[in-house]
């Protein structure tokens, strides 16, 4: 999906044509819907989210300007939507996530799928618990692979700020998923923090 | 072991940022010191571990229900939608319905998308639209539920007297989902994007609301296809619409207004 493509399919949605529009929809939907996902901790409101995204799009790419990135602009928008609906939401708990309808691998044994799929759900859960801007940079960047610089675009925060909070980010989740490490097996090496 | 470096640099080198000098500093720096190693260590399974988090997977039906709720936002009114009205007695009408209808059709058998349609005001009288040879479509449906044998019947099998109203409940996603599935594997992907292009302009032109209320599998014209009927709202009134779905096309077979 190139930057130029995108470009041609918003000027052809301005003209109103409805088609490029769906084509749009069909690029980013699995996108969205992943981002949404990891930032929210449950297809409810993923969907939810998902819905609000497109139809914000429907309403702001006809007056889209060139000069951003539809990508950079589709990303923000989900992290924002995301965001949105968490804040919306009455619940309290929220149901937790279940790998199970996700993309199946076909290189590991059912044991390996469940220990995976069980390590999944404590890797999504600790997610939950960073902050909501520390979730949004690990979402994008580890998650959906977009470099600093597009990071910083799609969040609207400068690169350095990205770097201090992926850093942040991860160390919080190094603590929160600590307990799933093997005990060190290397000679010595020391905790990093000795409580007492 | 020289001043631990800045926290900060240890995630940029995971993620290959560090370059020249600042790189080969940091290195340096690792091979002595064993809780800069260590804190690396924790980074890097942290990062594979969600990165080896799988990627979800949106469910057909929602989907669906994202086509939907899309097609619900963007609907405007008589957008790229020609209808025939035939009133009781306006033979004239008739007449220029007719030669529309038959110019539409030979449309419809190019694989551009295209509609036709009829609107139908007076009593019991509705006809089959003519298609290219001016003969009645043949329809076969492959589900026992549903054997009418004619678009008219079939329509008119879910809306029954005409005067008593709609199924209250539309079939849903599930049942889409279903009948979709009923078409082979091979053909399905075929369908796909013609089905999401009908029912975009079927909550296009609805501009006060519309509700699935069938969805079949079958013949027509001996060429698979997929029947969608539908109750839309237009104008404040509720009518019924019978699509037709092939792999090249997707048009209105059939609509009936309310009385």
């Amino acid at each position: 999906m190139t930057e130029g493509e995108d470009r041609e399919l918003v000027e052809r949605f301005a003209r109103g044509e409805s088609r490029a529009f769906d084509t749009i929809v069909e690029r980013y939907e699995q996108r969205v819907y992943a981002i949404a996902l990891r930032m929210t901790g449950n297809v409810e409101d993923a969907r939810d989210a998902m819905q609000d995204v497109f139809i914000s799009a429907l309403r702001a790419l006809r007056s889209f300007r060139g000069d951003a990135q539809l990508s950079t602009w589709i990303h923000r928008v989900t992290v924002n939507a995301s965001l949105d609906v968490l804040r919306k939401r009455k619940r309290h708990i929220a149901q937790p996530l279940e790998e199970a309808g996700e993309r199946p691998s076909d290189d590991v044994g059912p044991e390996d799928a469940a220990a995976r799929a069980a390590r999944a759900v404590e890797v999504q859960r600790a997610l939950q618990n960073v902050s909501a801007e520390h979730r949004a940079v690990l979402v994008l960047h580890d998650l959906q692979d977009l470099d600093y610089a597009e990071t910083a675009a799609a969040l609207d925060i400068p690169v350095g700020t990205v770097k201090s909070r992926l850093h942040r980010a991860r160390a919080e989740m190094a603590t929160l998923l600590g307990h799933l490490r093997d005990p060190e097996p290397s000679e010595g090496t020391e905790p990093l923090k000795e409580g007492r | 072991m020289s001043t631990h470096p800045d926290p900060e640099q240890l995630s940029a080198y995971i993620d290959g940022e560090l370059t020249g000098a600042d790189r080969d500093d940091l290195e340096q720096h690792l091979t002595g010191c064993s809780e800069c190693s260590a804190t690396l260590r924790g980074l890097r399974a942290t990062v594979a571990d969600m990165r080896a988090l799988p990627s979800p997977v949106l469910s057909e039906q929602d989907h669906w229900a994202l086509r939907s709720a899309i097609s619900k936002a963007q609907r405007r009114p008589g957008e790229r939608y020609r209808r025939f009205l035939v009133g009781a007695g306006g033979i004239a009408a008739v007449a220029a319905a007719i030669v529309g209808i038959l110019a539409l059709n030979q449309a419809t058998t190019s694989s551009t998308f295209s509609h036709t349609g009829a609107e139908v005001n007076n009593g019991d009288q509705i006809p089959a639209i003519a298609g290219p040879t001016n003969s009645p479509p043949s329809i076969q449906t492959d589900s026992t539920n549903y054997n009418s044998t004619s678009a008219r019947g079939l329509l008119l099998s879910f809306n029954g007297s005409r005067t008593s109203g709609l199924p209250q409940n539309g079939p849903g996603p599930a049942a889409y989902s279903a009948a979709r599935k009923s078409i082979p594997a091979a053909d399905q992907a075929a369908y796909t994007d013609q089905i999401s292009r009908c029912e975009t302009d079927v909550f296009s032109h609805g501009s006060g609301g519309a509700r699935a209320i069938a969805y079949i599998v079958g013949h027509y014209e001996s060429t698979p296809a997929f029947f969608l009927i539908y109750s839309v709202v237009v104008s404040g009134k509720t009518k019924s619409e019978m699509w037709v779905v092939r792999q090249s096309d997707c048009y209105i077979r059939l609509f009936l207004a309310p009385q």
